[in-house]
């Protein structure tokens, strides 16, 4: 014979709910203050620091003047141009070591042919660092490797753009003379150190 | 004669009214996921200004708090907060292609300067500039070398980050 049902089972089964008001409250406290410190529109610094430029004699110099020796000048140009991007080396003005990249057909510059132009020069004129010297940075205070190259102005650019270019182009010129990406997916400077001035 | 109430409603205890939350919660959860997501801790120490259209770049660096100069279609102003600037130089003095240097920005640097000095702050040679866009280069390089005359040795633009993965 079974046995005769608990009286407590038939207590109606009560349906517990959850007490969401800490909760709520906890979200009420944290919504404004990840408010307050939220940032909706990014912003950076494009760091500009007009640096001490090197001159040499008049324009029109060859690569064969001092090109291939320590401490020789490169004299990367890259003037923007109405209608092209130029780049010379050792003051090029035309020749081999001088270079106009048009427009493309929609009017605008063609920055990536700017960037894999400057990438050429930096691996088939600058190429390798001849020593790697270990200094002292005078601002952040820590030793930093610094590489020396052929040339002594081998991070630097001189830009120039005609009178009417806008800030958003040279912001750009600036970008492609920055830095590039390798095969691998690696950022490696290019030209980091850029000079702005007249154009000639 | 008025019915007599029903049992059923005479016993029946009025239930208390519950909002319900569970929608709420959803929701809070939700834009508590966002927000973590935007979270920065060094929170937005630059505001863009009204008026100025930032032109955009690819760099990383983190603003920084400095003396801060708008330069935009009207002219170049001194930025006192994201709602308020003074006025340094008119259009005329930036259109004027025989002047090399700004006069107005040149004596109200030195000012800086001079009043750092006076009240023992650290003197700090570095300035952002939050340029619109579209201004010519010739207002850009008027703007640079009047500072770097006047002992600013850095002279930082202020930019919309951008991907350097896109395209």
């Amino acid at each position: 014979m079974a046995f005769r049902p608990s009286y407590k089972k038939k207590r109606q089964n009560l349906e517990a709910e959850a007490n969401l008001t800490p909760v709520m409250n906890l979200i009420c406290v944290l919504i404004p203050l990840l408010l307050g410190s939220a940032k909706f529109v990014d912003l950076a610094l494009l760091e500009y620091s007009p640096p001490i430029i090197q001159e040499t004699g008049a324009p029109g110099g060859s690569a064969g003047d001092n090109g291939g020796q320590t401490g020789g000048l490169l004299e990367l140009r890259v003037n923007v141009t109405y209608s092209a991007l130029e780049v010379s080396i050792f003051n090029a003005t035309e020749g081999e070591n001088y270079a106009a990249i048009t427009k493309r057909a929609d009017g605008e510059y063609d920055y990536d042919a700017l960037r894999r132009k400057l990438v050429d020069v930096k691996t088939r004129i600058v190429g390798q660092p001849v020593a790697r010297n270990q200094q002292l940075d005078p601002q952040t205070g820590r030793l930093e490797i610094a590489e020396q190259y052929r040339f002594s102005d081998a991070d630097q650019v001189r830009l120039s753009a005609e009178g009417d270019i806008p800030l958003q182009t040279l912001i750009r010129v600036l970008d492609a003379c920055r830095e590039y990406r390798t095969d691998q997916g690696i950022y490696k400077p290019l030209f980091p150190s850029p000079a702005l001035g007249q154009i000639q | 004669m008025a019915f007599a109430p029903s049992k059923g409603k005479k016993h029946r205890r009025p239930a208390a009214a519950m909002p319900q939350l569970t929608s709420m919660m959803d929701m809070m959860v939700i834009m508590l996921l966002f927000l973590l997501k935007v979270y920065s801790t060094s929170g937005a120490l630059i505001k863009p200004a009204d008026g100025v259209d930032l032109p955009s770049s690819t760099v990383a660096a983190e603003p920084v708090k400095v003396l801060s100069l708008l330069a935009t279609r009207n002219g170049l102003y001194e930025e006192i907060n994201a709602q308020q600037h003074r006025l340094i130089e008119d259009l005329a003095a930036l259109q004027d292609d025989n002047q090399v240097e700004l006069g107005n920005l040149s004596s109200f640097l030195h000012q800086v300067q001079d009043r750092n000095r006076r009240f023992g702050r650290e003197e700090t040679r570095t300035l952002t500039i939050q340029g619109d866009k579209t201004i010519p280069y010739r207002w850009v390089l008027k703007i640079i070398n009047t500072c770097s005359n006047a002992g600013f040795e850095k002279i930082d633009f202020v930019v919309l980050k951008e991907s350097k993965h896109r395209g």
